[in-house]
């Protein structure tokens, strides 16, 4: 990427604040605004033809927010969110290390946030999850994007862990399960053993087999998961207290 | 194992296991016999005790929680007698029949003197099972002021956060420092009705209710900016009587019901935008209805979306107004319309 201009989009319905990104970018020669686009359907349609690989990209669009262009493009160019402060979007982008740039833009920032694109590799985040916040997990060559409350379980798959989600479907995804243990919120995560962490909330079906063995199932799945003596000890425990 | 029962069987069964012990030596001592000490209680006691069951559900459809202190003394006295007189044939009964009972001698004295045992028995009862009534009515009613207390404060911080709209006010700067970039203008208009805008919600930030002029006034600001915001997209008809400007609406009612107009027009429909605004007096009524062009989307999931202005507006209108307002969502072919009816008190 380095020494070659990038193809940029711009997409927010605010026909004003995209003009006034485009005046700021002149500053930028590095950054070539190939189009402009005013909603999610329309960058879609512009993504397919142009091949960006930046876009400037407002969350604050009503029907289809910024967001969901994020999990429809495969593949995904280089992000940088705009938002006019909204505490919900702000939080997202901290949590999940992207960039963003807040409205009113500020040259300095803008400079910034391009030269931390061209020169950084990506940030990496160990912020801990609050029970409301959306994650974005790699997909494919795209991002899903999940609220945490709706992650069921993580199983260790050697370097990989597999995030499994409540409407049945999961993600495979680089990221040990220790990081997991230590990002996701206690109340809520449990990890009985050291290949499995689970959604005490989509714990069911709990049935003790015999003294040495339990088996439960998880919210969105058939399977049965089974376990040892100490491990469901445990996971009875925190089943208890978090039904306490 | 006693948590799994509900808070009046867990204080009878502890109640009566400790009666049990408060009595079995006096027992034991008259009959002479453990044995006998503790068939009586089983049947004296435990006749008491069942009566105390049909004692509870006479209480519970009688008690509503406001009655009187003499009230409740009357019919714990009537409920307590009833039951002891119902007991008086077990008592008597019992008589002879069983070899334990020989050693009391009955005379009418001794039966009075029960009688009257048991009458106490009942009221002693009855006083515990109000008292734990009225005790639990008062936790009640202390976790519902809470909650009362709670929603009150999220309803006000919904308020202010209408109020202090920082979405439209960085929005705004965003337009301004634009024009400014591209010396268009228009720019003064734009800064001044910026600066009455922040003027207006840091004088009303304390205020449930604010009078429509000044809320119309509010909102021709808060259009400068948007119509400088974008363009020719959006074309506005504001239609609000001189006549309602002294009538009291609850404060930040207009900006977000244009707002929302506003951001699911540009979504739903192909530029121009067009939202009506007109605000009426009909009868004893105010009549307020926002409308534009699109189509109506349903709220996505609540978290998905963030904000929800109608919802918002809901929720306040049912805090100030309880069922004394009106408000319908309409959609019909091209045009979705809020309208809200609410008194017109001045």
């Amino acid at each position: 990427m380095i020494n070659s201009t990038l193809r940029a989009l711009i997409v927010d319905d605010d026909p004003t604040a995209r003009e006034r990104l485009r005046f700021l970018l002149a500053e930028h020669p590095e950054i070539n605004v190939a189009g402009e686009a005013s909603s999610v359907a329309t960058a879609m349609a512009l993504c397919r033809d142009l091949h960006p690989n930046l876009i400037f990209l407002d969350v604050d669009m009503p029907g289809g927010n910024g967001f969901s262009l994020l999990e429809k493009l495969d593949p995904l160019p280089s992000v940088i969110f705009v938002t006019a402060y909204d505490a919900f979007a702000v939080r997202a982008f901290e949590v999940n290390a992207v960039d963003y740039l807040l409205k009113p833009i500020s040259p300095r920032r803008l400079a910034d946030a391009i030269q931390r694109l061209i020169h950084e590799p990506p940030r990496t985040q160990t912020i801990p999850y609050r029970t409301t916040d959306r994650v974005f997990l790699p997909h494919g060559r795209g991002y899903r994007i999940v609220f945490i409350s709706d992650i069921c379980g993580i199983e260790a798959r050697e370097n990989y862990t597999e995030v499994l989600l409540v409407d049945g479907t999961h993600v495979l995804m680089r990221r040990p399960l220790l990081e997991w243990d230590q990002r996701l919120p206690k109340s809520l995560f449990f990890s009985p053993h050291r290949s499995l962490i689970v959604n005490l909330k989509a714990v069911h079906n709990v049935v003790l087999e015999s003294r040495a063995r339990l088996s439960f199932k998880l919210q969105g799945r058939d399977r049965a998961f089974v376990m040892g003596q100490r491990p469901a000890a445990r996971l009875r425990r925190a089943l208890r207290l978090a039904s306490e | 194992m006693l948590l799994k029962f509900s808070l009046f069987w867990r204080f009878q069964i502890v109640g009566w296991i400790a009666f049990f012990f408060l009595v079995l030596p006096t027992k034991w001592v008259i009959t002479g016999s453990f044995l006998e000490a503790v068939g009586s209680f089983l049947l004296r006691d435990g006749c008491s005790f069942l009566l105390t069951l049909p004692m509870r559900h006479v209480y519970r459809r009688i008690y509503r929680g406001h009655q009187t202190p003499a009230w409740i003394v009357g019919s714990i006295a009537v409920a307590s007698v009833l039951a002891a007189l119902l007991q008086l044939p077990v008592l008597y009964g019992l008589e002879g029949y069983f070899p334990f009972e020989e050693s009391i001698i009955f005379g009418q004295l001794v039966l009075l003197a029960m009688f009257y045992y048991r009458v106490c028995l009942f009221a002693c009862w009855s006083v515990l099972y109000f008292g734990i009534k009225v005790m639990q009515g008062k936790a009640e009613r202390e976790v519902r002021l809470a909650q009362t207390v709670a929603e009150r404060r999220g309803v006000e911080l919904q308020r202010l956060r209408a109020l202090m709209n920082s979405h439209f006010m960085f929005n705004a700067l965003n337009t301004v420092l634009s024009a400014l970039e591209q010396q268009r203008r228009g720019v003064i208009k734009m800064v001044q009705s910026l600066a009455d805008y922040l003027n207006y919600s840091l004088r009303h930030k304390d205020d449930d209710f604010v009078f429509l002029g000044d809320e119309a006034d509010a909102l021709g600001d808060y259009l400068v900016l948007e119509k400088a915001r974008l363009g020719t997209i959006l074309n506005i008809a504001c239609q609000i009587d001189d006549s309602v400007r002294e009538i009291r609406v609850p404060g930040v009612i207009l900006q977000p019901l244009v707002e929302n107009a506003i951001k699911f027009g540009c979504a739903t429909c192909s530029p121009p935008v067009v939202v009506r605004i007109a605000v009426r007096r009909q009868k004893s009524e105010l009549l307020i209805e926002v409308a534009n062009t699109g189509k109506w989307i349903e709220p996505e999931e609540k978290r998905i979306c963030g904000g929800l202005g109608l919802a918002n507006i809901r929720q306040r209108l049912d805090w100030l107004y309880d069922d004394r307002y009106y408000m319908e969502i309409l959609s019909e072919q091209n045009w979705v319309s809020v309208q809200i009816r609410i008194p017109a008190e001045s």
